[in-house]
């Protein structure tokens, strides 16, 4: 793995202030050993998101606290089984992207990537059709937002995390677009580890809200 | 006195603004902010509210308005300093920011003036009226959020945009700006809901955006003066060349 | 092919479809049951941050403020639930 390769994300980050251009990596110190996959902002973006989902998963719990038997009927309602296959859906597409990245940046079967971003977002799209069956289903029972605090939780969380796999899927695209470009030249690998990175995120708050909205009793 | 000094002094009011808001609608004073109380109050609960705090009300609503004007000089600060970015071409970011300031500003006076004209006569008004006033004051509050998305990308993609060898921002403040415009959103369903986390006295309609608006003015001012007193993109002799 | 996929992310990747496959067997009945998955759910956060998003190798301070979130989230969650 050759460094020129390599994001210079830990060169701007032991510099942050002034120009990036051509600066050295000074940082020796811990804290600052170590790569950074994609630009050191994209961490903000995507640490400053988890935040939020910090904050609702408090804010859910509380109200759960209060209405504990409301809450464990309700999530009784919920389609486990659409849930389980949109968590493996969406590990599925991680390690696709995975894939991709490794392959444009150790250049290990550079000719695939398109293909592996491309099938990622057939994976988000699976997620997105399993969301509106469960949704359209839930509405025509009468679980509405209105109906009670939970399926208002509901929505919110899980219509919070849709759209950041809308914009994630907008972000596969890119990378799709970015992995073609690559078959003809030299790419800066930084763009694609930060765009892997908020998909891997999308992945990640998933993987937690499953279980604690359909699973938890 | 020179012009260095004065613009320095023009980044300061984006703390000025931040300060005077947070004093004027903390507990003490107006109460918005953590909001006392939320759509779920009958009429009659509200005017108790406002007859037991009304000339706090008001002089919250007072140090808002002169805050409020301090707003403006911050957005023009930063819209003038991210110009350089578009030099060469129609600096069309700036402009879309510059109007942005005009909402966002917009949006900061009409709160306090909607705070002062709902205590000047509360204690006489019918209470279903005085309800759907206070209400006014919230939507208007957490329901205009999108304009300031807008202006945050502006900023956002200038800041990306800017190879330059000595940066008017560190890139990753472009990050701050995106994570703004994306987040501070969630107040926009507030219209929807009158309880849970979506009302105008909920999580994702008040606490949230707050946090996240005050974050992003704080991060921006600070970098803003630094970059001041760095006199980046400055010309240099800028003081000794003048125009005739 | 294969040289793609010798990769820490791979077998780890396996890992978490299992742990998937385990929470959605377990299921949803009772505490004991929410404080497996729930635990799983946020092994399974901290797995795809280290690997995918190769966490791991990334300096300190990265580590530790995913580290504070994953502790801070799964804190959250198993205290509130087990005042209710």
């Amino acid at each position: 793995m050759s460094s020129d390769t390599r994001s210079s994300s830990a060169a701007a980050l032991a510099v942050p202030v002034t120009g990036r251009a051509g600066a050295e990596p000074k940082a020796t110190s811990r804290w600052l050993r170590g790569h950074v996959p994609g630009e050191a902002g994209i961490w903000i973006f995507i640490l400053g998101d988890m935040t939020l989902y910090i904050f609702l998963f408090a804010g859910f719990m509380h109200d759960r606290m209060k209405e504990v038997d409301v809450f464990n009927q309700s999530a009784a309602t919920l389609h486990i089984n659409t849930g389980g296959i949109n968590t493996l859906l969406l590990l599925v597409s991680s390690i696709l992207v995975v894939f991709g990245v490794r392959a444009l940046r150790e250049k290990i079967k550079k000719q695939y990537a398109p293909l592996f971003f491309a099938l990622a977002f057939l994976c988000g799209a699976g997620f997105v059709v399993n969301k509106y069956i469960e949704y359209s289903d839930l509405v025509m029972k009468g679980f509405t937002p209105y109906w009670n605090m939970f399926y208002l939780w509901y929505y919110v969380l899980t219509g919070i995390h849709l759209t950041h796999l809308l914009g994630g899927m907008w972000v596969l695209i890119y990378l799709f677009r970015v992995a073609q470009k690559a078959q003809r030249e030299e790419i800066t690998i930084r763009g694609v580890e930060s765009g892997a990175s908020f998909w891997h995120c999308v992945d990640l708050l998933w993987v937690v809200l499953f279980p604690l909205l359909y699973l938890m009793r | 006195m020179n012009l260095k000094q004065t613009h320095i002094w023009t980044a300061y009011t984006g703390w000025i603004f931040t300060a005077g808001f947070l004093i004027a609608v903390c507990p003490l004073l107006a109460w918005t902010i953590p909001p006392h109380h939320g759509p779920s109050f009958t009429a009659l609960q509200v005017k108790q509210f406002y007859m037991e705090h009304l000339n706090r009300i008001r002089a919250g609503a007072f140090i808002g308005m002169i805050a409020s004007a301090f707003y403006y000089s911050w957005g023009a600060a930063i819209a003038a300093m991210l110009r350089r970015v578009e030099n060469g071409r129609p600096p069309i970011l700036t402009y879309t920011q510059l109007g942005a300031v005009g909402v966002g500003v917009f949006n900061s006076v009409l709160y306090f003036f909607w705070m002062a004209y709902c205590a000047f006569r509360a204690d006489t008004m019918d209470p279903v009226m005085l309800q759907s006033l206070n209400d006014f004051q919230y939507i208007l509050l957490e329901f205009e959020v999108f304009p300031l998305s807008l202006w945050a990308l502006a900023i956002g993609f200038c800041i990306l945009m800017d190879q330059s060898e000595r940066p008017v921002f560190p890139r990753w403040v472009a990050w701050v700006n995106f994570w703004f415009s994306g987040l501070v959103m969630t107040g926009q369903f507030m219209i929807f809901f009158r309880v849970g986390p979506m009302a105008w006295n909920g999580l994702l309609a008040v606490y949230w955006p707050a946090f996240v608006f005050f974050f992003w003015i704080c991060a921006m001012s600070t970098f803003m003066i630094i970059a001041l007193k760095k006199e980046i993109g400055v010309v240099p002799n800028a003081d000794t060349q003048r125009y005739l | 092919m294969l040289a793609l996929a010798r990769n820490a992310a791979t077998p780890v990747w396996i890992l978490l479809m299992l742990a998937t496959l385990l929470s959605w067997s377990v299921g949803a009945s009772d505490a004991r049951a929410t404080f497996i998955v729930m635990t799983l759910g946020f092994i399974k956060a901290g797995l795809v941050a280290a690997f995918f998003m190769e966490v791991f190798h990334a300096p300190l301070w990265l580590r530790l403020l995913f580290l504070a979130w994953c502790t801070g989230g799964y804190g959250a969650i198993i205290g509130f639930y087990c005042l209710g």
